[in-house]
């Protein structure tokens, strides 16, 4: 039997608890201990997903009982599809903390293998309230990490973030409990089972309260006022880690919930489509609209983070495979390009000693190296072919069309125009003449060497955002065996419930 | 806002929750007990199972032992964040202390005092209680010294380091709990399956490593509870 | 009767926390409405494990029916879990009201400008 899908969850664990131990030993050990465990959580992750791409979804169930009495694990393609993101995020995350001197901060190591943890622990479980323990571990760690810098912005937006938080999690609490009341389980396969013994009114107070606790966390209009405040108050590199990696285990969530646990993905679920096609056009708008008129830059990237949840939430609701497929590779992709945006927006940010976007003048002379890794991923999220970003786009404005769903669409369109308008503004005062001399990686106060580390980061991420659309076939057709294994649950958990245990 | 303002957004929000009670009311109150539950299980074959009769810890520490893993490093996580945001003031070294008559009426009790929480940990698998209601007596108690004695008193016997260490090192020794299962090969935090000792039902020593989880979680409660305590207390210049 | 009457007990109480963080002005207090709604759900929660006649599922050899452990491990899970953002939250507080000099939400975002 293998022990990977547990093991994801376990060593990171060890490793927190290992690092603050190491806190009172000397720096050499603690930077070992720190060094060996992020390599061997991405390791484990690999030969997981390879595991489970070759002989098809892992069962593992923790403390040796059967399937409803004990906590099942459950490992598919969309847990994999999301626990890479995951690996890579927490992996570049590590290397560009190291290299721009974020690393340097107290604890900051224990917290990103506890996000480590806490995140795996989503992606992996099969148990709903398993899943409930871990999103709360989650909740916890970001909204240290939101505080992280104790200035006096980052602590009230902390504050507000877990007020938002606090209510998500007693949402998600009231419907765990009226899914226990209702089918008698709390494993996930079970409850796909029984969920039709629900009766209507029980089942649909537990789906809104299902969406509006995942909303939140995603930042589905109008729960969304936490965001930008939350992603301006922490570090630029906190702040790629949330809107890349925490944004999409939300989103994870989500999709587990609402299609393998309620079973949405038949007939009946039009109102909840057209719930989510309408809910994303909003978040389009709300999101294109308010980075439009923000002029503090990491503030607008995390209104624009918005809008394209709302690019995932209209593939979700188009209702069909390709729909689901499109938005998880848009899910996929976005982490990829938002990441290197906020990375390389660090940069900037240090150089210039504020976000204020009109005070962004420049920077196209002064870090030219970083600037290519930002226009390069700006044109890969605005959506110019070839990119990965206009890949996903497509996908979804395809499945939109299939289903004749027009209005969607123009939201889209437009969306695009608006986004290539607020980038393009900031890369026509980036190319002028900077007004201060003395400027450059010196004015950001860090050495080349520091520079290059995050540089080496910034373009692996470009490249994926630029090759994407280039990959074979086989990549894409993970995620559509995902999306096809989340709308077709009850036969996938006869499966599974037959004695899949590998 | 006018003061009018906020009294109409009261009453708005009154209103608004007024409806959102009205709907959960609608989908709870009808809700029967269904059929068949898992706790059907648990009840009638839980003792035979796992040795021990208290069924919630039995659940907790045994069916579901992964979920109290997760919850306790929920807690080790508060601790973590808490130390970092008080981090950077010196901790508090005062002098408070209460009366002399409380002093006087707690220290002639105290050791008796501390007779629960050890009955309620090494007996939860047994009677009602566990890790998680021993190890916070045991943080109030261990927090009741500061606040009779002041923290001048109390810090240097009981340091921020020493609680740190038993904290991480508690936390370590549960996952080294389960890796036995792992190496045993039955799956992680096995329990009688991965070879501890089942016993009786009724004997101290019965259950498996319920009783060893219990300790380990009540150390790593006390510890952590009596650490938010002192870094709260910090004077931060 | 009285699984009926938990229920509209938790309801009332989730609204009530509820009421108390959207609209309360002072942050400790916010805090302790947060603290409200989650007991409520433990309420919740016992109220689903409750059978009628049952006593605490200790075992012992007279006792026929028995309650429902599974939700009384859940409460005691979130009340833990609770706790742990509780105090997050009350660090969050000092430190703010370390930078501000008051608790009160509105000079906050006034003196935020």
């Amino acid at each position: 039997m293998s022990h990977l899908p547990v093991l994801v969850i376990v060593i990171p664990l060890i490793f927190a608890f290992l690092s603050s131990l190491a806190g009172f030993w000397p720096s050499a050990v603690r930077r070992g201990i720190v060094g060996v465990g992020f390599l061997l959580h991405p390791l484990c992750v690999v030969l997981l997903v390879s595991r489970m791409l070759i002989r098809g979804p892992l069962l593992y169930e923790v403390g040796g009982w059967a399937a409803p009495l004990g906590i099942m694990l459950l490992v598919d393609e969309l847990s994999v599809i999301f626990l890479c993101i995951l690996a890579l995020g927490m992996f570049f995350a590590f290397l560009y903390s190291f290299s721009t001197g974020t690393a340097r901060q107290e604890k900051l190591h224990v917290f990103f293998f506890l996000l480590t943890a806490s995140i795996s622990g989503q992606m992996v479980a099969g148990d709903i309230f398993n899943l409930f323990v871990f999103l709360e571990l989650t909740t916890v760690v970001s909204i240290a990490l939101v505080a992280l810098k104790k200035k006096r912005r980052p602590v009230i937006s902390a504050f507000v973030y877990m007020v938002y938080a606090a209510i998500s999690s007693t949402l998600l609490l009231i419907a765990i409990a009226l899914l226990y009341n209702a089918t008698g389980t709390l494993t996930m396969a079970h409850i796909a089972q029984r969920i039709s013994y629900m009766p209507p009114a029980s089942y649909a107070v537990v789906l809104v309260s299902v969406v509006i606790s995942l909303g939140i966390k995603i930042g589905l209009v109008p729960l969304h006022f936490w965001q930008a405040d939350a992603y301006d108050g922490a570090g630029s590199t906190v702040a790629g880690i949330f809107s890349g990696v925490v944004m999409k285990a939300g989103v994870y969530a989500l999709l587990r919930l609402i299609f393998t646990v309620l079973g949405a993905g038949g007939a009946h679920s039009r109102l909840l489509f057209g719930f989510l096609l309408m809910a994303g056009c909003i978040n389009i708008a709300a999101g294109h609209i308010g980075a439009l008129f923000q002029l503090n830059l990491k503030k607008m990237l995390a209104f624009s983070s918005i809008a394209h949840a709302g690019y995932i939430f209209v593939g979700i609701g188009s209702g069909t495979a390709a729909g689901l497929a499109a938005a998880v590779f848009h899910a996929f992709n976005h982490f990829f390009l938002k990441t290197a945006l906020f990375w390389s927006g660090r940069f900037f940010i240090a150089g210039k000693r504020s976000s204020f976007i009109p005070r962004m003048r420049g920077i196209a002379v002064s870090f030219p190296a970083m600037f290519i890794m930002f226009f390069l991923s700006a044109l890969a999220i605005v959506g110019i072919p070839p990119t990965a970003g206009f890949a996903s786009k497509w996908l979804i404005a395809l499945a939109l069309q299939e289903r004749g769903l027009l209005l969607p669409l123009v939201f889209i369109a437009a969306g695009t125009v608006v986004s290539l308008w607020y980038y393009a503004r900031i890369f026509v005062l980036a190319v002028q003449h900077p007004h201060e001399t003395g400027n450059g990686i010196q004015g950001a106060r860090m050495t080349k060497r520091q520079a290059a580390g995050a540089l080496l980061v910034l373009m692996v991420l470009c490249l994926y955002s630029l090759s994407a659309a280039f990959f074979p076939q086989d990549f894409y057709s993970v995620f559509e065996a995902a999306a096809f294994r989340l709308r077709e649950p009850a036969e996938y958990m006869e499966i599974l419930l037959a004695g899949a245990l590998q | 806002m006018s003061r009018k303002g906020k009294r109409r957004q009261r009453w708005i929000v009154l209103g608004v929750l007024i409806c959102c009670a009205l709907v959960l009311g609608t989908a709870i109150l009808p809700m029967s007990v269904s059929a068949e539950r898992v706790s059907d299980h648990y009840i009638r074959y839980g003792v035979s199972e796992t040795a021990a009769l208290n069924l919630v810890s039995a659940v907790l520490l045994d069916y579901r032992s992964f979920d109290t893993l997760g919850e306790a490093t929920v807690i080790f996580a508060a601790v973590s964040a808490v130390s970092v945001l008080m981090s950077g003031g010196g901790l508090s070294r005062n002098r408070r202390t209460l009366s002399n008559l409380a002093r006087c009426a707690v220290a002639n009790i105290y050791p008796v005092l501390w007779l629960f929480p050890l009955y309620v940990i090494l007996h939860g698998h047994l009677s009602p209680g566990g890790g998680f209601h021993g190890g916070v007596t045991m943080g109030v108690l261990l927090i009741m010294i500061s606040v009779l004695y002041g923290t001048a008193f109390s810090l240097p016997k009981l340091s921020l380091t020493a609680l740190s260490y038993t904290e991480y090192s508690s936390a370590l020794a549960f996952i080294l709990v389960g890796l036995a299962g792992v190496v045993h090969g039955s799956g992680f935090l096995s329990n009688i399956g991965a070879g501890f000792f089942k016993g009786s039902p009724g004997d101290l020593v019965s259950a498996g490593f319920l009783p060893l989880l219990n300790v380990i979680i009540g150390f790593k409660v006390a510890a952590g509870l009596v650490s938010i305590y002192y870094q709260l207390l910090r004077s931060g210049d | 009767m009285i699984r009926e009457m938990s229920f509209v007990a938790a309801i009332s109480v989730f609204c009530i926390g509820l009421y108390c963080v959207l609209t309360d002005r002072n942050l400790i207090k916010i805090c302790v409405g947060l603290s409200i709604m989650e007991s409520s759900i433990v309420l919740l929660l016992v109220a689903i494990a409750y059978r009628e006649g049952g006593l605490a599922p200790v075992f012992s050899a007279e006792i026929e029916t028995y309650v429902d452990p599974v939700p009384h491990a859940l409460a005691l899970t979130a009340i833990v879990i609770g706790a742990g953002v509780t105090a997050v939250a009350l660090g969050l507080s000092v430190l703010i009201y370390r930078h501000f000099g008051t608790l009160n939400i509105d000079k906050i975002w006034r003196s935020l400008g």
